[in-house]
């Protein structure tokens, strides 16, 4: 089945609006639960005005954050699925509309000159991702919203092979305690290990999509529950002013990679971690996924 | 905790304790990365800038746009100061600030350049844009619109801004860095361990 590039701009600017709007319960949940395990009064008093302002976002529509982060668009194929050729223009010009309509800050500039394009579109953008899932019938689409404070805090690097799983370890508690509070913690902090350097980067963020209970690989489980003991020992706490919750997850997952490389990507991740998702059926009907 | 209601502009911070609420009304200047920099270089060479003495410093790029003539703010909320904070000090001197409103702080050298300065820090959650909104009242200013809404200079009215967490004040208290003491010495406990 085709899909029309107008049904798919109509797709997106909805999904904007909901992820810009609307944080997702599973994120929510994790908040709840952050605020009734913190003992730390400042921690507290942040995790407070966060759920009181999330909620009003979601009863007001209006935007969670006053960054509205940097667009990601997600193509999940299944079998027979045909995406239009000018894809790229009509997420422009979804991106165009959404900025104007819900609206949201015209965040994208030159990277030299800086000058603004004022409508978050520009050379090389959007960022597009297809995926081909041929246990899937239909189409996925997915939109994420990153800001820019958690998102200049991420890593990647290029370990040592023989230095094994103490080496990514060493690697992600290092950059968590120097990020401290400047990303917006609670964190979810998304990690993938193996594969290359700019393939490993996109599988932590696209590994963000996913509900963050929902259970990831499962031969990583026992290493992501040590990893988020371990974090939350740092001590950061909401907002970096101190407390036991630091990160609500640590998400680990793999990528086979060349015998002499070890490349880990370490997504931070703010609490706002804004997303919406759609699926269009095989028969072309459309449904949002209830967040 | 206590809680401190101030008006702008501000004339007394000495009072001021690490972890006092605080709510502030009146004027604020709204300003982050580029707009700093043209501060500091028009003041420098003696070029006309915004009075903005005695009013806080909200980093923050506001989503703002333009309805009927008239300036209509949708989502405003800080942005990280760590960005901005190697001439923080620079242009606390030139414009004669006295606190600072952002999220995540900065560092430890700063925040005592800060303090020698006579400005304290005052931390508002990331991402809670939508509870600010309702403290917000109006644009009065906007400045130097050719640096980008984000970027622009702003100059805003809000009726108690807050709660804004006093962390860094003028008696040697910062959050920031007991908390970064910490996260120090449970760092090398967790990789010395092994």
């Amino acid at each position: 089945m085709r899909i029309s590039g107008d049904i798919l701009e109509d797709i997106c600017v909805k999904l904007l609006t909901e992820a810009a709007t609307k944080l997702p319960m599973d994120v929510c949940k994790g908040l709840e639960d952050a605020y009734s395990r913190e003992d730390n009064i400042y921690a507290r008093s942040q995790l407070r005005i966060i759920l009181d302002s999330v909620k009003i976002a979601r009863d007001e529509g209006i935007p969670i954050c006053q960054d509205t982060g940097t667009i990601h668009i997600y193509f999940k194929l299944g079998k027979d699925i045909t995406l239009p050729a000018d894809l790229t223009l009509h997420m422009d010009r979804a991106i165009r509309r959404a900025t104007k309509e819900i609206p949201l800050r015209p965040n994208m500039v030159h990277p030299i000159t800086r000058i603004n394009s004022m409508d978050n579109t520009g050379r090389g953008l959007p960022l597009l991702s297809i995926i081909p899932e041929p246990t899937l019938d239909g189409l996925e689409v997915a939109v994420m919203l990153k800001g820019a404070g958690s998102e200049n805090l991420s890593k990647a690097f290029m370990l040592k092979p023989v230095e094994g799983f103490e080496s990514i370890r060493k690697a992600v508690l290092e950059s968590i305690a120097d990020a401290l509070g400047r990303g917006c913690p609670p964190y979810i902090v998304s990690v993938a290990i193996g594969g290359t350097l700019e393939y490993a980067s996109m599988k932590a963020k696209m590994n963000l999509l996913e509900p963050i209970d929902k259970p990831g690989c499962s031969e990583l489980i026992d290493l992501e529950e040590s990893l988020l003991e371990d974090i939350n020992s740092l001590g950061i706490g909401a907002m970096g002013l101190g407390g036991r919750v630091t990160a609500m997850k640590v998400k680990l997952d793999y990528i086979h990679c060349h015998t002499a490389s070890l490349p880990i990507a370490i997504q931070i991740q703010c609490w706002a971690l804004r997303r919406a998702k759609a699926y269009v059926t095989s028969t072309g009907e459309v449904i949002y996924r209830e967040l | 905790m206590r809680t401190v209601h101030l008006t702008t502009p501000i004339s007394r911070i000495d009072n001021l304790r690490i972890g006092d609420q605080v709510y502030v009304s009146g004027l604020i200047a709204i300003l982050r990365d580029q707009a700093q920099k043209r501060f500091i270089e028009a003041k420098t060479m003696g070029l006309w800038v915004p009075d903005i003495e005695g009013l806080p410093i909200f980093h923050c790029g506001p989503l703002a746009y333009m309805d009927d003539g008239r300036w209509v703010i949708k989502s405003i909320g800080p942005t990280t100061s760590a960005r901005m904070e190697k001439d923080l000090p620079i242009l606390i001197r030139l414009s004669g600030v006295k606190m600072i409103i952002g999220k995540g702080g900065v560092s430890r050298n700063i925040a005592d350049e800060m303090v020698k300065l006579g400005a304290v820090y005052c931390a508002y959650p990331g991402g809670a844009s939508a509870s600010l909104l309702k403290t917000f009242r109006k644009v009065v200013d906007v400045y130097w619109l050719d640096l980008g809404i984000p970027e622009a200079l702003w100059i805003v009215e809000f009726e108690d801004l807050g709660p804004l967490t006093v962390a860094i004040d003028l008696q040697g208290g910062n959050i920031y860095s007991q908390v970064e003491d910490n996260v120090r010495r449970m760092l090398s406990k967790l990789l010395g361990g092994r």
